[in-house]
């Protein structure tokens, strides 16, 4: 009893130093992320950014906690057995996070007064750089959108490719984006869109659905109850190394359904929803009634799955030490 | 260690096929000749393997490491036991042997199958090219010429028609021709075309043997460049004045009135060699050019023919004939090169070069400049003067030729050893007047010198290392990036992304040594149980792991790059190289001690 115990008990320092580092870390990569989409060739880059580091923890920490069922999840599978226990406590930090850590962090970032962005760094002039066709080499620092600069086209007749003329270098950073400075922009990958876009849309539908109250909140709540149920899975195999598999698998089809039900390819499937309704009273007070049915039955399936396949491995060992 | 080696080859070779098969049988190739298809598939095939490589050692290492260590995991009940030690030596071989893997197909595979590629893409339009110029050359009786290229054809493709064609038809043109050339005099007074290597007192000699023949051209030349290079207290140079005085009174014979048709072209030689004599060379040129069309006879006159050769080898120091650059658009190495050349005074000229040709000459290697701009502006940006020509010739030349007044001038750096010499104006080779000049544009008010050649005051290596630039500081090669990096802001280019760039590539070994490290330790955490028997289903979980792979390996690349810029901004271009080197030194050991302190227990 003392050791399941103390396996559960030690969940808890494991799962907040899991969140504290994944949170440091996040922070770390997102500020050096940020200085470096704000570098400019030529200027020096900023290394630290107290700006970055405040918005960073506002960007990152919905992450963690989107994540947080895989972290504790592989946890879980690496420090294995000890009975039901430090199961139950899997349960409990996941409700605490979700039920708890969540909500406080929306109400944090309500209070919390976002510091002025720093102010962009100007294009330096001396250096080429390129914007659709054309090459620009700029003569002068840039004073408002547009600056002298000596043009290449590249497409054009020889005679006729190098001529002076304008930089636009409002649409010069505006190509650039994320970065502020094309150069830089061609050496390292921009975060891919749907990334970020995902993200955005987790993030807002969490605000929104603690803004609009409690049931809209518990409605948001079966994502959490989905992700943290997929660590059922990893009962399925006796090597800890597929059980891992499965579930980064079934975390990111949670994620990617979740994702994906608000999308066009999901529009037909959004219809039954009325039918749902109609059939079943209670869930209209629900907030996206289909959905929240779809993360529970998702969160069931996995429990099942997991439970049968205790009692399969249970049954198994009981046999082999006979 | 042997089962590790067993499953992360069996797992290469498999993906290995299986991309070969997928570049063999899926998606469609553009137009290419019919032997290079298969060879183009193959290609294709192997780029796929090179991009999916990190994904496919990364998970036959993990699960080579993840079986092993769980098959053996005795002798690790303690952390930093000697069996891990034991353990930790073979991770890091195997790592290394991935490391040097992964960078391979990094630094030589992709960009080396990305090359092979591309060439066999264009050899269909190369090989239509090499037919159009050599039929156009046979046409034009060049049969030499014409014969090369049905050769290069030949070469692209032995089963073309056209190119075997071209090939007979081209090479029975050139044995006749040289048949006849065989069978034709050579006229025994035709001296070397070079005056250069004679010493004054061998000049005297050749100078006084001409004339002793009656050969006055050749002893007036003789006598003349041997009083030129002669020193006031050379003992000679009062008899090779003499014999130039008499040489010069034999030819000036010629001034009257020519009457017959031997005096007529005796004339017209010593027009030419006046012109020659008096520095005009392209005149001179002209005129011997001239005669050596007119007749068979005239083409081996001993004279016609020194002094063609000599006006030429003067010419082309000042010109280049515009015959040398036709078709040359076709053997372009690098398209697109711009550079900026920044001056003390505050004054900048930016290069711009459409494309360029390296040929291989007797001189060393020259370059065709297609489409060369230069445009200057001064040191508040206002525009000074721009100057363009169609094509150029660029030559290699020695810093040493300068005096130090010149290279002050020119702004040349004391260190530098050669700078490129480029010659602007080309000549038509037979007909006087057609002329490609450089044309300059000045801003209101200023005048500038318009000159038909010019040096740039840099290093002739640089231009070389700015061919490579326009292709990216990705492609470059990394002898050449290291060389450019401490380069790039005095040509126009980001100190910031090259130097990034080349921490990229040459950090990449150790960045891959460290990741395969701290697989080795989730190995170990997630190894397989000592008695669970492996189940054949687990093999489908392969292409899994090596899908999540792909994406974490692309994500800590990613990161990788960023450290990267973090070096350069903290310790500048001249340290980042060995700050990066340290840090990721310092995250080898921490990886490493986190290996080592694994232990059997810790899973429980």
């Amino acid at each position: 009893m003392i050791r399941p115990l103390k396996k559960a008990l030690l969940l808890i320092p494991a799962y907040i130093g899991m969140l504290l580092s994944s949170c440091i870390i996040g922070e770390f990569l997102y500020m050096l992320y940020f200085n470096t989409t704000r570098l400019i060739a030529g200027k020096q880059l900023q290394l630290f950014n107290k700006y970055a580091l405040e918005n960073g923890f506002f960007v990152i920490a919905p992450i963690v906690f989107l994540l947080s069922g895989i972290f504790l999840s592989c946890y879980r599978i690496r420090h294995s057995r000890g009975g039901c226990l430090p199961v139950i406590m899997y349960g409990l930090l996941g409700a605490v996070t979700w039920c708890l850590l969540y909500p406080a962090f929306i109400e944090l970032k309500g209070k919390w007064t976002p510091r002025l962005l720093p102010e962009d760094s100007v294009l330096t002039s001396g250096y080429f750089r390129r914007e659709g066709n054309d090459v620009f080499y700029l003569m002068h620092t840039p004073d408002g959108s547009n600056a002298d600069s000596i043009v290449i086209n590249e497409s054009a007749n020889p005679e006729n490719a190098v001529f002076p003329g304008y930089a636009d270098t409002q649409k010069m950073v505006e190509t650039a984006s994320p970065f502020k400075d094309i150069l830089i922009r061609e050496t390292i990958p921009a975060v891919p869109g749907w990334i970020s876009a995902a993200l955005e849309n987790f993030e807002a539908r969490a605000e929104s659905a603690w803004h609009e109250g409690l049931i809209s909140w518990l409605s948001f709540v079966a994502f959490g109850l989905a992700l943290f149920s997929v660590y059922a899975i990893s009962f399925c195999s006796e090597w800890r190394l597929i059980n891992t598999l499965y579930v980064f698998v079934m975390d990111a089809g949670v994620m990617s359904f979740n994702l994906l039900y608000f999308s066009s390819y999901f529009a037909e499937f959004r219809n039954l929803e009325s039918l749902l309704c109609s059939s079943i009273k209670f869930l209209t007070h629900l907030h996206e009634p289909l959905l929240v049915c779809m993360n529970v039955l998702f969160s069931l399936v996995f429990t099942v799955i997991g439970i049968i396949e205790v009692r399969i491995h249970a049954a198994k060992n009981k046999r082999s030490s006979i | 260690m042997k089962r590790v080696l067993q499953i992360l080859f069996g797992y290469i070779i498999f993906c290995f096929c299986v991309c070969i098969a997928v570049g063999f049988f899926t998606g469609s190739v553009p137009e290419l000749l019919e032997k290079s298809v298969r060879t183009y598939r193959l290609y294709k095939g192997l780029k796929y393997f090179c991009n999916i490589l990190p994904a496919v050692v990364i998970t036959g290492f993990v699960i080579g490491y993840a079986v092993s260590f769980g098959r053996n995991p005795e002798g690790s009940v303690m952390r930093f036991s000697p069996a891990m030690f034991k353990r930790y030596r073979h991770v890091v071989i195997i790592g290394l042997v991935c490391s040097l893997m992964l960078t391979g197909a990094a630094e030589i595979g992709t960009p080396l199958l990305g090359s092979r590629q591309l060439r066999l893409e264009q050899m269909p339009k190369l090989l239509h090219e090499y037919i159009r110029i050599g039929t156009k050359m046979y046409d034009a009786g060049k049969s030499e010429l014409a014969f090369q290229y049905a050769q290069l054809a030949v070469k692209i493709d032995p089963k073309s028609e056209q190119a075997q064609k071209l090939f007979s038809k081209s090479e029975l043109e050139l044995r006749t021709s040289q048949k006849k050339k065989q069978t034709e005099p050579v006229s025994a007074g035709s001296a070397g075309v070079s005056e250069e290597g004679y010493s004054v007192s061998e000049l005297r000699k050749l100078a006084e043997d001409a004339y002793k023949k009656g050969n006055w051209f050749d002893a007036h030349y003789y006598a003349e460049t041997g009083i030129a290079i002669a020193s006031p207290k050379n003992t000679n140079i009062e008899l090779l004045r003499q014999t130039a005085a008499a040489a010069w009174n034999n030819l000036s014979q010629a001034e009257r009135p020519a009457e017959t048709e031997k005096e007529r072209i005796y004339k017209k030689k010593l027009e030419g060699y006046k012109f020659f004599m008096e520095g005009d060379n392209l005149k001179a040129y002209y005129v011997f050019r001239t005669l050596s069309l007119q007749s068979h006879i005239l083409s081996i006159d001993p004279d016609v023919v020194r002094y063609l050769g000599l006006a030429t080898a003067r010419l082309n120091k000042e010109n280049f004939f515009i015959d040398e650059t036709f078709n040359m658009q076709e053997f372009e190495t690098a398209n697109d090169v711009y550079f900026s050349i920044k001056h003390t005074d505050g004054s900048t000229d930016i290069v711009y070069i459409k494309g360029i040709t390296p040929m291989l000459s007797t001189d060393g290697m020259i370059q065709y400049l297609r489409g060369l701009t230069i445009f200057s502006i001064d040191g508040n940006g206002s525009f000074v003067n721009s100057m363009y020509v169609q094509y150029a010739k660029m030559l290699e030349v020695s810093v040493s030729d300068f005096d130090s007044e010149t290279k002050v001038s020119l702004g040349i750096a004391d260190s530098t050893g050669y700078v490129p010499y480029i010659l602007l104006r080309s000549v038509d080779r037979n007909t006087e007047g057609i002329v490609n000049e450089p044309l300059y544009s000045n801003a209101p008010g200023k005048t500038e010198d318009e000159s038909n050649h010019l040096v740039l005051p840099v290093s002739y290596d640089d231009i070389q290392l700015l061919q490579g630039v326009s292709k990216g500081a990705e492609l470059m090669n990394i002898v050449s990036l290291f060389q450019f990096v401490g380069k790039t802001v005095s040509y126009g280019y980001s100190e910031e992304v090259f130097g990034q760039v080349m921490l990229n590539r040459m950090l990449y070994p150790l960045f891959i040594l460290i990741i395969f490290i701290g697989f080795a330790s989730f190995a170990w955490n997630y190894r397989i149980g000592e008695k669970l028997m492996f189940k054949t289903g687990w093999i489908l979980s392969f292409p899994l792991f090596s899908f999540f792979a792909y994406y974490l390996f692309m994500m800590l690349q990613w990161l990788y790059k960023l450290l990267n810029y973090v070096f350069l901004g903290a310790a500048g271009r001249q340290n980042a190289l060995l700050l990066g080197s340290g840090v990721y030194i310092v995250i080898l050991i921490i990886v490493s001690v986190v290996f080592l302190a694994r232990n059997s227990a810790d899973a429980a």
